[in-house]
């Protein structure tokens, strides 16, 4: 038995912008970008992050997990989901990069130390952290949980992921989304790849010199019908209608220069939502500000949907937050289409020639119950989704 | 799914011959595995170097690290014996590949994470950092066997095997994908070696006993990649074919199964539930084995265990007294939760 339809019954998020949905529509209508020096621990890197206005976790090594119950409980409580509702067939489908590895320094500074016995806390933590594994744990979820490891577009993926489980029948519900907390060890490798600005990213300018590290979490509970029918709630306006993923089969961390496997994931998204590009009210881009990733995204853009249609990159509020980033901005996605505007891209002032496409640079009306929001990672890994809402 | 192609590095060494040799030969005590910054050792299933030593699989590998070429040995053993090797670019874009890790390339993580303690955070390597990256190894699986469908790297500690097939199968029946790269890699490290050596029963005799169905099993770290080529087409798998992957497994299986593999590895604190998974299987005549003595500890165990089913679906003649026709692979997670995946043989 299969549900051809999947609902959002809940959104969640946390990020630069603040801690909610409705938070985060007021700090995008104000526009301002929060970026700042790194204070969530010691570094001698000055680059500006996008930290959430969220105090440290008294737990440490437990953020990533703390920002995604945030979010989680966020998605839950506006879907009105009972409790008792939640058991065998609520999956949880989550991605992540930080979360996922043991890059605890003070365990591996005591364990390099001969003299030392290094506490075994921090790999308990780890070895029991598994982020979909603890999410589920703890809202007493037992349907299928996984964390997908995907890098850039393991927020997307594990949409994606959620999205067939519920259609294959495998699930009533989904929590899906991404979660990743600002951490040294990335903080570090990125700025060793030489794609980090020093200044607030600009995402699709002409002069952006990279990226800005961020952190949140963006969580759906996507549900089937007979599921939300079950409980006699109202089917929900909000969709999750398409995805498509497709691979570049070029480089470790360099997107591929002609687009192609994110040209194929769009149109397989577009495929799986029937929905043609015209059909798009605007798409939320990747959008990193790094000169590789601005160009072939907006070449790609440009082939696909033209000019006519709006885009816009979030990045210049949030940073990119690497494996809650697809989840974040599904989140937008959704809300940018119930409330009928999209913010307008934050950094983005000078057109880049070599780019076909432009983001808005004002807060824009829309026209239109559908539109997609991209995501590239390492790995040649390319995702996208389609969102929909019902016509008022 | 069809089952068409497998291909396996692991401690007994690469390909299926290695997997049959260690299946059926005698028991094979662990190595030492060094931990030179603990001036000690510990007992391990470590991958024998030889067999990641491949020019023409590894061709132009020479800075990837070693979680990413075990996982394109095994994932290129599967391509080619699922007699790929000159399928078109075309065919190429409708393959997809799924890796599952426990803890993925840690070995990595660590090696980044001293350039940090050396040399502060401005001058770190960005080899080291790119590959730390879990979904690193798929994208050299995905660049040297040109397969440009969607890929996905996921990471459970005990049912990243059964995830992984999911998603495979997810591929395959909404038409994503005509085929799937779909296996497992799991490494060792000495940094791991210590934690085992801290967290893991280890047995002085280095030999473990799944059918002990011990409250306190004793467990010996292992590593493997295990990768498997499934398809949806009407040639019969080569291997049979799967017939169910239930992750988590609620249900009852009720379908006539000759032989049981089970992973209790000692990587679960208690392995008691698999006494009551094994005598009710065994009421219902079917036998009950567990190889996880061979490979030791691999968190992705379950993937050695199905290469064993298929290979023994291949090779047992149908006509003989008792032929297979079906296996279950089941394994538990600490949350008390089953995954099944079954082969058949196809008729």
């Amino acid at each position: 038995m299969q549900d051809s339809t999947v609902y959002i019954s809940g959104l969640g998020v946390v990020s630069a912008l603040g801690t909610g949905v409705e938070t985060t529509l007021c700090a995008f209508a104000e526009g301002a970008a929060q970026a700042g020096p790194v204070t969530l621990f010691e570094t001698s890197l000055t680059q500006p992050v996008f930290a959430a206005p969220w105090p440290p976790s008294a737990r440490p090594s437990r953020r990533t997990f703390d920002l995604c119950m945030v979010a989680a409980r966020e998605a839950l409580d506006q879907a009105g989901l009972p409790r008792e509702r939640i058991g065998a067939r609520t999956g949880v489908c989550l991605g992540t990069t930080v979360a996922c590895q043991l890059n605890d320094l003070a365990f591996y500074t005591a364990y390099k130390d001969r003299a030392a016995e290094p506490a075994m806390d921090a790999v308990d933590r780890y070895l029991n952290g598994n982020l979909a594994e603890a999410v589920a744990r703890t809202i007493g979820a037992a349907g299928p949980a996984l964390t997908v490891v995907n890098a850039c577009s393991s927020g997307a993926d594990a949409i994606g992921t959620a999205l067939n489980w519920i259609r294959q029948g495998l699930c009533d519900q989904v929590l899906a989304g991404g979660a990743d907390e600002l951490n040294r060890i990335p903080l570090c490798g990125f700025h060793s790849l030489g794609i980090m600005s020093d200044n607030v990213c600009r995402p699709f300018d002409r002069d952006r010199r990279g990226l800005n590290l961020g952190e949140g979490a963006g969580v759906l509970l996507l549900e089937s019908a007979r599921s939300i029918q079950a409980r006699g709630a109202s089917l929900p306006k909000l969709k999750a209608a398409g995805y498509g993923a497709a691979g570049d089969a070029h480089h470790l961390t360099a997107p591929r220069p002609d687009g192609a496997g994110l040209e194929e994931a769009i149109r397989i998204a577009l495929r799986d939502a029937d929905r043609a590009p015209e059909a798009m009210a605007f798409v939320n881009a990747h959008g990193t500000a790094t000169p590789d990733n601005d160009r072939v995204e907006g070449g790609v853009l440009g082939r696909v949907f033209g000019d006519a249609t709006p885009i816009l990159s979030t990045k210049g509020y949030t940073g990119h937050t690497l494996g809650a980033a697809g989840g974040i901005e599904a989140v937008f996605t959704a809300l940018a289409l119930r409330e009928g505007w999209i913010p307008a891209s934050a950094g983005f002032e000078n057109r880049d020639p070599d780019i076909p496409v432009a983001p808005v640079t004002q807060r824009t009306p829309i026209a239109g119950q559908t539109a997609l929001s991209t995501s590239l990672a390492f790995g040649g890994n390319n995702a996208a989704l389609v969102i929909a809402i019902d016509a008022p | 799914m069809n089952l068409q192609g497998i291909g396996i590095v692991f401690s007994g060494g690469r390909g299926l011959a290695a997997l049959d040799r260690s299946l059926t030969g005698a028991w094979t005590p662990p190595v030492p595995l060094a931990i030179p910054e603990r001036d000690s050792a510990v007992p391990a299933y470590a991958i024998p170097a030889d067999a990641l030593a491949d020019k023409t699989a590894l061709k132009a590998m020479r800075r990837a690290d070693r979680f990413g070429k075990i996982a394109t040995l095994a994932a290129w053993d599967a391509w080619h014996d699922a007699g790929l090797a000159d399928l078109d670019e075309t065919a190429r874009a409708r393959t997809g590949i799924v890796l599952g890790s426990a803890l993925g390339p840690h070995v990595t993580t660590f090696r980044f994470l001293d350039d940090i303690l050396a040399y502060g955070d401005t001058e770190v390597s960005p080899t080291a950092f790119s590959h730390s990256v879990h979904n690193a190894a798929v994208s050299y699986v995905a660049t040297r066997l040109g397969i440009r469908g969607p890929a996905l790297t996921v990471t459970d500690f005990h049912f990243s095997l059964p995830y992984a097939l999911l998603q495979a199968r997810i591929w395959l029946s909404n038409g994503r994908c005509d085929r799937v790269l779909v296996g497992t890699t799991d490494e060792l490290g000495t940094v791991m070696g210590y934690i085992a050596r801290h967290k893991m029963r280890i047995p002085t005799d280095g030999h473990i006993r799944p059918e002990a169905f011990s409250s306190q099993p004793a467990a010996v770290p292992g590593e493997a990649g295990v990768f498997f080529l499934v398809d949806h087409g009407t040639t019969p798998g080569t291997y049979g074919r799967i017939d169910k992957v239930a992750v988590p497994d609620a249900e009852p299986d009720t379908s006539p199964t000759d032989s049981l593999l089970y992973d209790a590895n000692g990587l679960l604190s208690d392995e008691t539930p698999y006494r009551a998974l094994c005598a009710e299987a065994r009421e219902r005549s079917t036998d009950c084995v567990s190889h996880a003595d061979r490979f030791g500890s691999v968190p992705s165990g379950l993937s050695l265990h199905l290469a064993a089913a298929a290979l023994a679906l291949k090779h047992t003649a149908p006509d003989s007294a008792a032929p297979l026709r079906r296996i279950a692979c089941v394994k538990l997670n600490g949350r008390g939760q089953r995954a099944t995946i079954s082969a058949n043989r196809q008729p």
